[in-house]
């Protein structure tokens, strides 16, 4: 493309229409021609005495932004600059009268990602693409989240983060539900999500779809404040080879290699391999917080594709070495807790299988099936679990105007915890089955009013039957105009540990004036309950869309939610012991007894002033009040950061170099914390930029830097254990190769 | 009269007569509008609703109607660039583009044309259609096997035909040779 800048001019002789079509062929095999074909046809490039002048395609765009950025005070006319953004006019109509074998010899320009049309779904839904994640730089799924309007994403360490939508973040957040290709990533132990092993080669992400508010009646229990759906490539698109090499002070090094291709007439098939060493941060106290950590990966999809069936099967297996600090409660004085560097080993894999049938153009069903293993030894939990689930699902066109969904489902879930000091779980082994059915109507009442209303009806072991009904309306005005609102009710089921652990919070120390004036440690214990119950969500929502032309596109969600039966604790009678040598047990056992509400919105706009310039914006804001404002409640909900911006801006600066940057601000956040109170966290502002050159058609090579605008910074801290690290600048240069 | 920066031959009048801040409007309208003063170049799905419209001049439907209908599965972007086209004819036959709402509605169409991203929608489109004469058009790599017609595929920045003749027969539809001698045949 090294003609791109050339600008041609030329004198177009004989302008009549069989000269046309001589042109037409001489001129074919140059990229320009087209363009020269049509500007000549239409005739609006040239001049009375048929002179034309074709700009550069692909002009040097930086100078026109910098004027346009840092200069606007001087009068400046940019008039070959703004000509150049391409090609005026139509030259649609131009491509409509060349034959195929033209048409057929052009090159596809693939401009950068328009606008999309608006989602016709009534939920605040948001979704990253594919090109969101290569523009993005980022190298970890919970890194690319931080692109959606109202999650709160917090790294806690280099290994850690605390991920949620719509407040109540912690490492172990329990009212997000995260699926990888239909197969639940959310841990039934302590609850939350372990984001450190979730991972896939990132280039072959389709897309993620982040919905946020109750999703249960479709996706399932604990989908309470929202849904992210992680939607891997289908193996037909990922043919051919991609290898994947990087390095920086953080991202130490990386490795990914993936080769796909048609291994039958209908079957396609992938195999990648993946490897990261990221580096430590440092302690908010000074010194290194040891929390490297390394990670490989591996894994295939294969997907078959018959005219009425399709058949996947996917697979992945990891190992994992993280490193800790971890300060743990201990019966040793003088300080009664000790600080370790914990050597943590994961591992895990899972096989997936479904199978799509189309019945007639009115029916289609879906069996689902996957196995899933893991481990990870750490020194206060060694955790074994095997998940095995099962779902069915059958949607019907009932009539033209009544669209029908029901499914079934089954889990079962068998565990294993070695003894702990810290963390005891007691059955050390279990197994526990669930059943789950919904089913799901959406109504055309008008051409473009839709109604939405199904219910999700679950059995558990534990807390017998729970019903999660919604209501949902799309109403739209138009293209341009969309409003929804939706009611819900979604649950949150308690965890393993929450019925079956006895938690060691802290140890007071003996002799401490009004604190512990027995001369016996005392040791906090947070106790599991049979008797705790799932918590409670009714929601309600309302959602405005507007797409005013093709440049922009707005986004407006607003909620109110309404929590009951919280998780608190309640103190429970002391257990002394009958010798001096034991220490004194204070248990609190965990209830339900708080409610809360939380109300907010969030914002999100795309705007394309240019082709080649593309700006996301979000804004969040939310506020939670917790109905019985004690001391606990406090420290166990502490407050998400009230305000969040988000602003990325993507820019080709030529057909083969892109720059990207991209701002946040997160403002004060209060972490829930086992501490006396809550955990302060300042506000922050971060800045993200990468460069991305394309040197050949199949070779990529991007210049990344993360946090660019300081050295340290805390976004969060942990509930308990891990004390508190400061996120460093990161550097890294990537090479991607297709082949 | 688009608004276009060219003010160079009488730069220095305006200069003089009129406010700064409107002199540099033309500029700010074209950084910040684009649509209102250039138009988008030809993409993608320009040339490709180009290339079906060609497709499409070379196939003969088994009884022909007064117009061909030619349905769209895709978003809007994708909708509007085939509706650019929607004056054209075909043997002095109108074209009328339809998006499609509902797949039991396919089977009335000459041409439909599925964008990528909707490979989930691939097994009830061909419930829908059965053997019915519809000249179906992809661009996603294994259309072609689970029984679509003709895929548009890049490769190197341009696209192949690739042509799966068995499906054209069975629907009792005929592509012309010339058409099939620019194409790669696939079983």
């Amino acid at each position: 493309m090294a003609d791109n800048s050339r600008v041609i001019q030329g004198r177009i002789l004989t302008p009549k229409a069989e000269s046309a079509t001589k042109l037409q062929w001489v001129l074919s095999h140059n990229p320009e021609a087209n363009d020269i074909l049509a500007s000549w046809i239409r005739k609006r490039a040239i001049d009375h005495r048929g002179l034309f002048t074709m700009p550069p395609k692909h002009p040097n765009r930086l100078p026109t932004l910098l004027v346009s950025l840092i200069l606007p005070m001087v009068f400046l006319c940019p008039g070959h600059q703004s000509r150049a953004s391409e090609p005026v006019g139509d030259t649609y109509r131009e491509i409509l009268n060349l034959g195929l074998e033209d048409l057929l010899d052009m090159e596809v320009t693939s401009v950068s990602k328009k606008i999309q049309p608006l989602s016709s779904s009534p939920a605040a839904i948001h979704v990253i693409s594919e090109r969101d994640i290569r523009q993005s730089g980022v190298t970890t799924i919970p890194e690319a989240l931080r692109m959606v309007p109202g999650l709160q994403v917090a790294r806690i360490d280099s290994n850690k983060w605390a991920i949620t939508s719509r407040g109540f973040n912690g490492r172990f957040s329990n009212k997000l539900l995260v699926l990888i290709d239909g197969r639940s990533v959310y841990s039934p132990s302590f609850s939350g999500v372990y984001w450190e092993i979730q991972d896939t080669l990132l280039e072959d992400i389709e897309r993620i779809e982040v919905i946020r508010g109750p999703g249960a009646t479709l996706w399932g229990t604990n989908a309470v404040n929202g849904v992210i759906n992680i939607v891997t490539k289908h193996s037909a698109d990922t043919a051919g080879g991609l290898a994947v090499v990087g390095a920086g002070n953080q991202e130490q090094h990386m490795g990914g290699l993936r080769y796909g291709g048609a291994i039958g007439d209908n079957t396609y098939a992938r195999v990648y391999v993946k490897e990261n060493q990221r580096g430590a941060f440092d302690l908010l106290a000074g010194g290194d917080a040891n929390d490297d950590w390394s990670m490989h990966r591996g894994g295939l999809r294969v997907d078959s594709q018959l005219a009425r069936d399709s058949f996947t099967l996917q697979g992945d297996i990891y190992r994992g070495n993280i490193n800790q600090t971890l300060t743990l409660p201990s019966l040793t004085g003088p300080f009664f807790q000790e600080t370790f560097i914990d050597h943590v080993d994961v591992s895990g894999w899972h096989l997936l299988t479904r199978w799509k049938h189309t019945v007639s153009a009115t029916s289609e069903f879906e069996l689902q099936a996957y196995y899933d293993y893991t481990h990870r030894d750490e020194i206060f939990a060694d955790e074994t679990r095997k998940t095995f689930d099962l779902d069915f699902q059958h949607r019907i066109l009932l009539t033209d105007n009544h669209d029908f969904l029901w499914g079934v489902g089954f889990r079962n879930v068998r565990d294993h915890y070695a003894p702990s000091f810290v963390a005891p779980i007691f059955p050390t082994a279990n197994s526990i089955d669930s059943y789950t059915g919904f089913l799901q109507s959406e109504i055309a009442l008008r051409d473009n009013i839709a109604l939405t209303l199904g219910s999700k009806i679950e059995y558990l072991e534990h807390t017998g039957l729970e019903i999660q009904p919604n209501l949902r309306v799309m109403w739209s005005l138009s293209d341009q105009h969309k409003l929804w609102a939706s009611v819900s009710r979604a649950v949150r089921t308690p965890s393993r540990a929450e019925h079956d652990a006895r938690f060691l919070a802290s140890v007071i120390p003996p002799l401490l004036p009004e604190i512990n004036p027995l001369p016996l440690p005392v040791m906090v214990i947070f106790a599991g309950s049979e008797n705790f119950k799932p918590e409670d969500l009714t929601a309600f929502e309302v959602g405005y869309r507007l797409l005013p032309g093709k440049h922009f596109s707005l986004d407006i969600a607003a909620f109110y939610n309404d929590y009951n039966q919280l998780r608190g604790v309640r103190a429970g009678e002391n257990e002394i012991p009958g010798s001096l040598d034991q220490p004194i047990i204070q248990p609190y056992y965990i209830d339900n007894q708080y409610s809360g509400a939380t109300r907010g919105y969030e914002v999100s706009a795309v705007w394309q002033p240019q082709e080649w310039w593309r700006l996301d914006f979000s804004y969040s804001y939310i506020d939670l009040t917790i109905d019985r404002d004690d001391h606990f409640s406090e420290t166990q909900f502490g407050h998400p950061p009230r305000h969040q911006v988000s602003l990325r801006s993507t820019i080709k600066l030529d057909a083969n170099i892109d720059l990207n940057l991209w701002g946040r601000y997160v403002s004060n956040t209060k972490a829930s914390y086992t501490g006396p109170l809550p955990y302060e966290i300042d506000a922050y502002t971060t800045l993200d930029a990468n460069v991305v050159w394309r040197p050949a058609r199949n070779l990529e090579i991007a210049l990344v830097g993360q946090n660019l605008l300081d050295n340290r910074h805390t976004e969060f801290v942990a509930e308990a254990f891990i004390p508190e690290t400061e996120i460093k600048r990161s550097l890294y240069i990537k090479i991607q190769m297709t082949f | 009269m688009p608004i276009h920066c060219h003010l160079r031959v009488s730069e220095r009048e305006l200069f003089r007569k009129t406010p700064l801040w409107l002199l540099y409007l033309p500029f700010a309208l074209n950084v910040f509008f684009p649509g209102v003063v250039a138009a988008q170049t030809a993409d993608e799905y320009q040339i490709k609703a180009a290339l079906s419209y060609n497709i499409a001049r070379y196939t003969s439907w088994p009884s022909e109607n007064q117009v061909v209908r030619f349905c769209i599965v895709g978003n809007s972007a994708v909708l509007n660039a085939f509706k650019t086209f929607e004056q054209k004819q075909i043997e002095s036959r109108h074209l009328i583009i339809l998006h499609v709402t509902k797949i039991t509605d396919t089977s009335s169409c000459q041409v439909l044309f599925i964008s990528k991203g909707n490979r989930d929608l691939l097994p009830r489109i061909n419930a829908a259609i059965g053997t019915n004469p519809v000249l179906t058009i992809s661009e996603m790599p294994g259309f072609n096997e689970s029984g679509g017609m003709v895929n548009l595929l890049t490769k190197d920045d341009k696209i192949t035909l690739y042509i799966n003749q068995s499906a054209v027969v069975k629907s009792k539809l005929k592509i012309s040779s010339k058409l099939l001698r620019l194409a790669e045949l696939v079983e």
